[in-house]
């Protein structure tokens, strides 16, 4: 199937949420309350942990603003569409998934459509951190930050790939409501310094979950903490995870569709 | 309730235990998370004891029992999935199930629920008294079975809780946000990721009425002797009240959501 | 001369046996068990084109496994199908192009969405321009008597007007096959008869072949032009549905209202030889066996014996056949 196709059918998919959001225009609301609750918490953590410590990893107040930033549009567009790869295994479970077989579309891209679930409220939350750092005089480099915005990007799709991956796992599993615990638990490994966990496994997940570096080397590169080279190592590193990923994918599904019974008739 | 009834629930109880214990793989990947929290929990407190050695009276082996003992605790007080069940039968359309038969559709997710957790404390509970005889020499009896007794008003709680979030499915279609952030909230408010001994003073005593710190915070504290009896029994009282102004508000909403429902048997 | 729609030769499927009984907590369920159960066994038909083929049998006799097959859900043990010269399993996307399908159970639409709103997104999947979908899609609304309610949400449709829609979804390519897994199923009597109209008309104007699974045998009395029944994953039967009953046929329904019994002892003989159904003073309703008399005879020998009124042979209904036919087997 063409690119180009996908990419229509993805943006009239998102079209028909947006319509879709229109309708329950509470929710809306919803989303702003709650990544409001979700900021208070992530600072109050930090702030816990920062008065609990002197200096901690070399991070500051500074930091943690502009991971927040990166980790509010990370989440948001997780939220949006990577939950959606993943709830790919409700749909193999509920016979919904025959009716996308039976569509000259990639049954995966067709339960995507069907799952995306448009958050907007981190876009917000995360530019208001930026403002806020501008505003502060913090100084930040805009390639970094361009580049940083990009490795978000990447991450997600990552992250929907390897939602993607869990849910063909049910195919051999059965209907599993765990996946959904697996797949948070391994995201939830971003949004910290780096540096905190030991070389072997920092080096253990840059190839596979790369999560631990998607928010913090670009919070490091936007603050001259790091030069931008090294972020573009870091850039072709997530590129590379991404394509493994993609072929992990495409291999469990190809053997997973193989094996699947379709309720048994 | 009278006895015909309850052998009803005690039976929906009993078919969540046989599967349970038929989806081994799902049970296992849902207590996965364990290990991956408490090893980001590990590294950040390393970090945060570099610089000292004592965090509001706990040592550095302090702090792990009761991360340690916090997240098992956590695990059986988590309710979040009541909601997104719920959530699903009403926009499934199978609630209407439950109109039309006699079941309580409350007790009915309550008696599934109560299994599942029944089934992970059974599983958990040689795992907790294990690092409780590495890290505590002392086996406190009576504060053990006070924490047990506060685990379950802190069920009873969180159950509740998800219960009336998932209802919101009435009205918002889609309840993943309100859930999700919920889940994220309790998380840092109730304790599991350090004791909110650890707060600035002014959280502890907007917290001090809320169940939120008694969820996890108040049993675990008990269990490794850093709070009182007293201290505990104050924590299951401010639970129970919680508990029984929720049930009163669930099952309004409950007959608020069913008129709106308009689901015909 | 005419062309097989679908062909379909030796077709074996097995799925791996459910396992029974208790397990080990830690239970991973592979590598799959090695009892497997045979859903279809060797079987074998074809359906011509614009040809509508009514697929039956009792439930677990293989009906869902083999139009999921068909469809390129499912991958076959063995054996051969083609189905508008595609190997379904192998050419599925160039299939999904050339079928329609409904499944009863699922719908194609979305709940909170109307389905107008999604058909630019079925749309964009079957590739159409845009001129030629908005002129097929209204003529569609036209036909189904849909305009109604084709702009509400989904969600407030009844199952009737949601089926229609997802009938038009389901033509909006122009399919050469439409496979339709219980169309019927949970439908009033009045939207029955529409979506069995509906799905007449399509088949006569557009000469679209159609594979019907159904329960309900007056759709296949109304529709279909042949008829399969499998039971327990083998082919019964194929063929015609006169030829079906005149094969399995058992018994016919007299039912008459006695003015007046001239020969008694004949009347009595007359009712041993058949199975009494029901008796309303003098009205009664006698089913008897085929192969024992046939209707003139039983006909002729109430005549003989009875002066009568309201008299009617009821043959047996394709329901009542099949629904003996599965208790048999």
């Amino acid at each position: 199937m063409s690119f180009t196709k996908s990419a229509r059918i993805l943006a009239i998919g998102l079209m028909l949420h947006w319509k879709r959001l229109l309708e329950y225009r509470l929710n809306l609301a919803f989303d702003l309350l709650l990544r409001l609750v979700d900021s208070v918490t992530f600072f109050m953590f930090w702030a816990v942990i920062l008065a609990s410590s002197n200096g901690f990893a070399g991070w500051g107040l500074k930091e943690f603003l502009i991971v927040f930033a990166l980790e509010s549009y990370f989440t948001a567009l997780v939220i949006s569409f990577a939950y959606a790869g993943l709830y790919m295994y409700e749909r193999i479970h509920n016979a919904e998934l025959d009716s996308f077989l039976t569509k000259p579309a990639q049954p995966w891209l067709l339960a995507i459509v069907k799952g995306i679930e448009p958050s907007f409220a981190g876009f917000i939350s995360g530019t208001a951190a930026l403002a806020l750092a501008f505003t502060q005089g913090i100084s930040m480099q805009p390639l970094a930050l361009l580049l940083g915005l990009f490795m978000v990007l990447l991450g997600v799709a990552i992250t929907a790939l390897f939602g993607l991956s869990l849910a063909t796992l049910s195919f051999w599993l059965g209907r599993m409501d765990s996946l959904e615990s697996v797949f948070e638990s391994f995201w939830s490994f971003g949004g910290k310094p780096a540096s905190i966990f030991p070389i072997g496994l920092q080096v253990l997940t840059a190839f596979t979950f790369p999560f631990i570096f998607i928010q913090t080397i670009p919070t490091m590169a936007i603050l001259d903490k790091i030069p931008v080279q090294e972020m573009l190592l870091f850039i072709l590193a997530e590129f590379i995870v991404l394509i493994a990923w993609i072929f992990a994918f495409k291999f469990l599904w190809k053997k997973g569709l193989r094996n699947y019974e379709s309720g048994g008739g | 309730m009278k006895a015909a009834a309850v052998r009803k629930y005690f039976q929906a109880f009993l078919a969540e235990l046989k599967r349970l214990r038929a989806e081994g793989m799902d049970f296992v990947l849902h207590l996965s998370y364990i290990p991956l929290l408490i090893i980001i929990l590990y590294f950040l407190w390393s970090i945060v004891y570099q610089n000292t050695s004592s965090v509001q009276g706990y040592s550095f082996n302090e702090m792990m029992a009761y991360v340690l003992v916090a997240v098992v605790f956590r695990r059986l007080i988590a309710n979040s999935w009541v909601a997104h069940k719920i959530e699903h039968y009403i926009t499934d359309g199978d609630i209407v199930t439950f109109l039309c038969r006699p079941f309580d559709f409350k007790k009915f997710m309550l008696s599934t629920r109560l299994a599942h957790n029944f089934y992970f404390g059974l599983m958990l509970l040689p795992v907790l008294l294990i690092i409780l005889a590495i890290f505590n020499a002392e086996f406190k009896f009576l504060e053990l079975a006070l924490a047990l007794a506060i685990l379950v008003a802190g069920f009873a709680f969180t159950f509740l809780e998800f219960y009336t979030i998932g209802l919101c499915a009435f009205w918002l279609e889609r309840i993943y946000g309100l859930r999700h952030a919920f889940d994220w909230m309790q998380e840092i408010l109730s304790g599991t990721w350090f004791p909110v001994t650890l707060f600035p003073a002014f959280a502890q005593q907007a917290l001090q009425f809320l169940p939120f710190q008694h969820l996890v915070y108040t049993p675990t504290a008990l269990a490794l002797g850093k709070i009182s009896l007293l201290q505990g029994l104050e924590g299951l009282a401010v639970l129970i009240i919680w508990v029984i102004a929720l049930n009163f508000a669930s099952n309004w909403i409950w007959k608020k959501g069913f008129r709106k429902y308009d689901g015909k048997c | 001369m005419a062309i097989d729609s679908i062909i379909v030769q030796n077709l074996e499927k097995s799925f791996p046996k459910k396992q029974q009984g208790k397990k080990a907590p830690f239970r991973l369920q592979f590598p799959q068990p090695k009892e497997r159960s045979r859903v279809l066994k060797d079987i074998s038909f074809s359906v011509r084109q614009g040809e509508i083929l009514g697929y039956i049998g009792p439930n677990g006799a293989g009906k869902s496994t083999t139009i999921k097959i068909l469809t390129g859900i499912l991958t076959p043990d063995s054996g051969s199908v083609s189905v508008e010269g595609f190997v379904p399993w192998k050419q599925r996307m160039e299939l999904a192009k050339k079928i329609g399908v409904v499944f009863g159970q699922k719908t194609l639409l979305w709940w909170d969405l109307s389905p107008k709103d999604i058909m630019p997104l079925y749309r964009e999947i079957y590739e159409i321009p845009e001129k030629a979908f908005s002129k097929r899609f209204e003529e569609l609304v036209e036909r189904f008597g849909a305009k109604e309610f084709i702009s509400t949400p989904t969600r407030k449709l009844s199952l009737g007007e949601r089926m229609r829609c997802d009938l038009i979804v389901a033509l909006l390519h122009k399919p050469k096959v439409l496979f339709l897994d219980e169309p019927t199923i949970g439908l009033d009597a009045i939207a029955k008869e529409q979506m069995r109209s509906f799905v007449k008309k399509i088949n006569r104007e557009e000469k679209t072949t159609v594979f019907l699974t159904t329960h309900d045998m007056n759709d296949i009395e109304a529709l279909a032009d042949k008829i399969i029944v499998v039971d327990k994953g083998s082919k019964i039967f194929e063929g015609k549905i006169e030829e079906f009953k005149k094969k399995h046929v058992k018994e016919a329904v007299m039912s008459f209202e006695i003015l007046q019994v001239i020969d008694k002892s004949a009347f009595k003989s007359l009712l041993s030889k058949t199975r009494q159904l029901s008796q309303e003073g003098n009205y009664y309703e006698l089913a008897f066996s085929i192969e024992r008399m046939d209707a003139q005879e039983a006909a002729s020998r109430l005549f003989k014996c009875c002066k009568t009124s309201s008299f009617q042979i009821k043959e047996q209904t394709l329901e009542e056949i099949i629904r003996e036919f599965y208790e048999l087997h």
